[in-house]
């Protein structure tokens, strides 16, 4: 009966018009305690640490030199003949033994994601959504298992950067200096050129513990994104996206429907920020590059229950079991009476949040937990 | 003047078209009518000069002219132009290299292990009488020997002789970053990518309970708090009987059936409560048995279908290469054409898997041995091979 007047609300207009373009790559509840007072006095400390923008020694060994030929073919040719693939397997082989110690595992509360380490004594870039928030103590993994401490410096989410330092004190035993790998340029790349993306994909596992490598080109290169067909997936949200010469070009921040949609942040907006991100800042917001948070219903407005009329495929809400008829009674924990309200709650919330709904479906009461999803609100190449 | 860029575009078409149709010139040449190759063959698939839309999209997407669904951009790593390059490493196993069908439909790839006919797939996949299609076309009608649950691999035997079988290569897993390619029945490979992993573990789903053996079954001493198995209504004392439909008689059994399934999916306990029969869909949690996050199978998701079964294994190489669930149980080869493993699952956005070769050499006797050869036969037959005797061949799903 109530889905005779089911009438799309603005939401799910826009819903409709907008491309899902899908998540970012985070595993895990977000949920955190206040800041810790010390923080003003732990930013204010950092400021006199030492900084260095450019690696003073590379940190590629003399085997890791590249012919003018593999050269040519990985900054956007392709290889023509066995030899060539042998040559390529031989260096990927010794350059993914050379980048894996510099990329870690990150863990700040629930959410798991990946950094890597970019000077020796212990600055990791990650993505701003991993990060979460200044001040906030970091669990890295290093890729021989090696636990340490960090703190979360800054936060640019309007690009989705984020960056760590290893705390001096992080062991007793490991005070680094730490493994790195320099920063290098996406702004000097062009299409077709080759890189690697190494991350702990869907979370850190002990069984495995080394990063994934993933190895593909660059599809398209704009000022706030680096388009590759590496492959992403949760988990991997703030690993390094590599050059063939072991220089980190960018941030793994989110993927879209198709596999050659794998963005991640240009390498080049932590050096022009640099100062602000080292020094505890945060600013912008992470709507402006995943868009609205949606769970993906549709119903009808000014209803005096939020019934559910219509589920968008391949939505968060399809995913958590949600179906055409359900009346939902709390969102987050907060009473829901009509859909204009349940629509508010959502637009409270962050793409990447996780949260409880419960529901009524024929009398009974049904609790889903979802993760919330997000509709991009202009281009991302703007 | 504006016309002028169009026609030297037209005449760059041309070239590359010509250029491409000499490639396949070659290569039907090469592949010649199939010699030496004895038994009852179903159906000859049509060697027809003209390019099947297979290689005319193949073609399109070598000029650039299309982007396939996927939105293969010309710089991307599995674009025509850089698979091209792999040809000749897959001359030669895409000949070991068999499409398995079932109702006339590709379920799987299959990897000749034996020229007299024994085939190695993916067991899962199939689905009924196989029919194993080599790569001059020819269609043979294959019987169903073993299954080995803990690998998903099966053996699968056609009436033929003198096939080329699979070159090994067996020394070990190469370096994370090196190529690997997954040859198809053409010329050229499916896909290719590099080893994202070693070898190493992968786990299965969990219900989240905790287990005893008891006269009737495995019994459950403690539901995990926030597990699926709690979620499902599980209790203390209920009696797990099957899973899927299949009979489980020990703890072990009932792990091993359940570890097949990853965490998210759903599956069917049939549970004997106070002497009644019940069913109860529960989902899997992870390795700590607690419900994981519906985003997280929602994202692996994003790029294309996973095979079913896709976990519990206790080696896979991990490989970045994107295959189809249906595009498994053909081998993955190094650039010498030597085979690394047998692919084994999509697994998920980022990664496919592969059964190491020492791990299926391992298991190759085992695997062949005739199951309605009397068993007596078959014990000798395997001790002289030096292998355990396979595990008993269970029916995959026994109806009362």
């Amino acid at each position: 009966m109530v889905g005779a007047f089911v009438k799309k609300i603005a939401l799910s207009d826009r819903v409709r018009q907008q491309r899902w373009i899908g998540a970012f790559l985070a595993i895990g509840a977000i949920s955190f305690p206040t800041l810790p007072a010390t923080f003003a006095q732990q930013a204010a400390s950092r400021r006199t640490e030492l900084r260095p923008l450019v690696a003073t020694a590379s940190s590629l060994p003399q085997s890791l030199v590249l012919s003018p030929h593999l050269a040519a073919i990985y900054t956007g040719d392709v290889p023509k003949s066995i030899g060539d693939l042998q040559q390529m397997s031989a260096y990927q082989q010794a350059l993914v033994s050379q980048v894996t110690p510099t990329t870690v595992a990150v863990q700040v509360g629930a959410t798991q994601g990946s950094g890597v380490i970019i000077t020796p004594d212990g600055y990791v870039l990650t993505a701003a959504h991993v990060a979460h928030q200044p001040g906030l103590q970091a669990r890295l993994i290093l890729s021989d298992g090696r636990m340490v401490r960090g703190t979360i410096l800054g936060m640019n989410k309007d690009m989705d950067a984020g960056m760590i330092k290893i705390d001096a004190t992080a062991s007793e035993q490991n005070s680094g200096p730490w493994p790195f790998a320099p920063m290098g340029s996406a702004s000097v790349l062009k299409p077709g050129s080759w890189c690697l993306a190494l991350g702990h994909a869907g979370g850190y596992q002990k069984d495995r513990g080394e990063p994934a490598v993933r190895f593909g080109r660059i599809l398209a290169i704009q000022r706030k994104v680096i388009e590759t067909d590496c492959t992403l997936v949760g988990g991997d949200s703030g690993g390094p996206l590599f050059d063939m010469q072991g220089k980190v070009i960018g941030i793994h921040s989110r993927i879209g429907n198709s596999l050659a949609k794998n963005m991640h942040v240009p390498v080049d907006t932590f050096r022009q920020t640099w100062d602000r991100l080292a020094d505890g800042q945060t600013w912008g917001s992470l709507l402006s590059i995943i868009g609205r948070p949606i769970i993906g219903v549709y119903g009808p407005e000014n209803s005096d229950d939020p019934r559910i009329g219509g589920i968008m495929p391949g939505s968060p809400a399809e995913y958590a079991g949600l179906k055409t008829g359900d009346v939902i009674t709390t969102f987050a924990g907060r009473q829901v009476k009509s859909f204009t309200q349940l629509k508010q709650l959502v637009d409270k919330r962050e793409p990447g949040d996780e949260v409880v709904i419960q529901l009524k479906r024929n009398g009974q009461t049904i609790v889903v937990k979802l993760v919330m999803g997000g509709v991009r609100r202009s281009s991302i190449s703007d | 003047m504006r016309i002028q860029p169009r026609i030297t575009t037209r005449f760059l078409v041309m070239a590359m078209m010509l250029s491409t149709l000499t490639l396949y010139a070659v290569r039907a040449q090469s592949a010649g009518p199939p010699a030496n190759r004895t038994g009852q063959s179903i159906r000859q698939a049509p060697q027809s000069a003209h390019s099947t839309p297979d290689q005319e999209s193949w073609l399109k997407e070598l000029m650039g002219l299309t982007r396939t669904k996927h939105g293969v951009s010309q710089y991307s790593r599995n674009h025509a132009s850089v698979l091209r390059a792999f040809i000749p490493v897959v001359s030669e196993p895409s000949k070991s290299t068999v499409i398995v069908l079932c109702n006339n439909k590709q379920v799987a790839l299959g990897t000749i292990v034996r020229n007299d006919g024994f085939i190695v797939t993916k067991a899962s996949q199939l689905d009924g009488p196989a029919t194993c299609q080599l790569n001059d076309g020819t269609r043979y009608e294959a019987r169903l020997l073993n299954k080995d649950d803990k690998t998903d691999l099966a053996m699968l035997k056609i009436s033929a002789e003198y096939l080329p079988t699979i070159q090994w290569q067996s020394s070990g897993s190469p370096l994370r970053g090196s190529w690997v390619v997954t040859p198809g029945v053409d010329s050229l490979p499916i896909t290719a990518g590099i080893v994202s992993l070693l070898p190493h573990r992968v786990r299965g789903g969990k219900i989240g309970v905790q287990l005893g053996e008891s006269e009737q079954g495995p019994r459950v001493h403690f539901v995990l708090p926030g597990s699926g198995a709690e979620k499902a209504g599980v209790k203390p004392g209920d009696v797990i009987t099957a899973v899927n439909g299949r009979f489980v008689e020990t703890v072990d059994s009932l792990i091993n059936a359940i570890t097949t399934y990853a965490p998210g999916d759903r599956v069917h306990l049939a549970v004997l409560r106070n002497n009644q029969k019940i069913q109860l869909p529960v989902p899997l949690g992870n390795r700590s048995g607690r419900l994981g996050s519906s985003h997280a199978s929602f994202q692996q998701r994003l790029g294309g279908p996973l095979s079913h079964r896709r976990v519990g294994f206790a080696a896979v190489l991990e490989h970045d290469s994107v295959l189809k669930p249906e595009q498994c149980g053909g081998p993955l080869v190094d650039l010498n054409g030597r085979a690394l493993g047998i692919n084994i699952a999509r697994a998920s956005r980022v990664a496919s898997f592969a059964i190491p070769t020492d791990e299926v050499l391992t298991l190759l006797p085992a695997l062949m041995v005739d199951p309605t050869t009397p068993v007596s036969h078959a014990r000798q037959e395997s001790t002289l091979l030096k292998v355990p005797f396979p595990p008993a061949n269970l029916p995959e799903t026994s109806r009362r």
